[in-house]
């Protein structure tokens, strides 16, 4: 296997938004095509954000 | 997606849960149905909130060479994968991001970071006990599937008024260490352990440090090939003492199983 330079190390806690702070307000249509206002629809409730690459490989 | 799986517990919890990517709504409305997703999956095309939210993937072109991967057009504008926790008020209360982009988070993990507890040992798993020190190993779910993240789960429970060595430690002692077989296609990342507490023997000036009660340590796995039914060989070593005696340093050895699973496939 031929080396390949190593791969940078992230810094994740300054990628992204940061722990502390609010998470950016996101409006965006879900699979059913209804636009979705993630504040919003989270109602006062706790939520999971999953960031993935694709639904298709 | 596995992820399905954590949304009932995450529901009944009052988590909700927000699936974010790059694909089209026809391409999502394919794939929830497919696998029978019922959280929103939110279609970004064109990933301007995947930049806006400063995630976009600014290493494409290193990450797809380390892995011997060519560049397509549709590998512009992927985003840094993870997950985001937020509370009550949408502030993010923890986030979780691999360093690989091919490494994906399992249910366990998303339901640990949302819910907050570690998990509870569950009664499957294997055991053994020896000098008043009970060790218990389990893995988050029992498959693993290529590039995602899989943690060991080792909990110790020591009987009262024993307690084991942590580490730094003098010369002559054995703290406790965690250490997993090497497999061909198995990475194993460092023990995550709690710190132990600092402890003194009468009559002699070194330092120690102790665990006392139950111990709960993590160590990241990741396959990285589907193995099949896999043996994951832990071996534990440690030191057990009680304030009157102190046992010779000892070791055991769990095997934990684990099936495989194809990445697309399954």
């Amino acid at each position: 296997m031929t080396s390949s330079p190593p791969l940078p190390v992230l810094d994740f806690d300054h990628i992204g938004p940061a722990l502390g702070t609010r998470f950016p307000d996101v409006r965006l249509p879900d699979q059913t095509g209804r636009v979705v206002d993630l504040h919003a629809e989270r109602k006062r409730q706790r939520a999971v954000v999953v960031i993935y690459r694709s639904a298709r490989w | 997606m596995e992820l399905q799986a954590a949304w009932p517990e995450l529901e009944r919890a009052g988590v909700m849960l927000f699936g974010l990517s790059y694909d089209a709504v026809e391409t999502l409305a394919g794939f929830a149905d497919k696998r029978g997703i019922t959280f929103p999956l939110l279609s970004d095309v064109g990933s301007h909130t995947i930049s806006r939210l400063g995630l976009l993937n600014r290493y494409v072109a290193e990450q797809h060479a380390f892995y011997g991967v060519a560049v397509r057009d549709e590998h512009h504008g992927i985003p840094y994968p993870g997950i985001f926790v937020l509370d009550e008020h949408g502030v993010v209360v923890a986030k979780h991001f691999e360093q690989s982009y091919r490494v994906r988070p399992t249910a366990a993990l998303v339901r640990e970071y949302a819910l907050g507890a570690p998990a509870e040992a569950p009664r499957d798993g294997v055991a053994l006990q020896s000098d008043g020190v009970y060790i218990r190993a389990w893995t988050d779910a029992p498959m693993y599937r290529p590039y995602q993240r899989v943690r060991l789960h080792v909990r110790l429970d020591l009987a009262p008024g024993t307690h084991v060595f942590g580490a730094p430690i003098p010369d002559g002692y054995v703290p406790l260490r965690f250490e997993v077989e090497p497999l061909d296609g198995l990475t194993v990342g460092s023990a995550a352990l709690p710190t132990a507490k600092a402890f003194r023997i009468d009559g002699l000036d070194e330092q120690f440090t102790v665990y006392e009660g139950s111990i709960d340590a993590l160590l990241p796995m990741l396959f990285t090939k589907n193995l099949g039914p896999t043996h994951v060989n832990l071996r534990v070593a440690y030191q057990a003492c009680t304030s009157t005696v102190c046992w010779p340093p000892a070791e055991m050895r769990l095997d934990v199983t684990l099936a495989g699973l194809d990445l697309i496939r399954d």
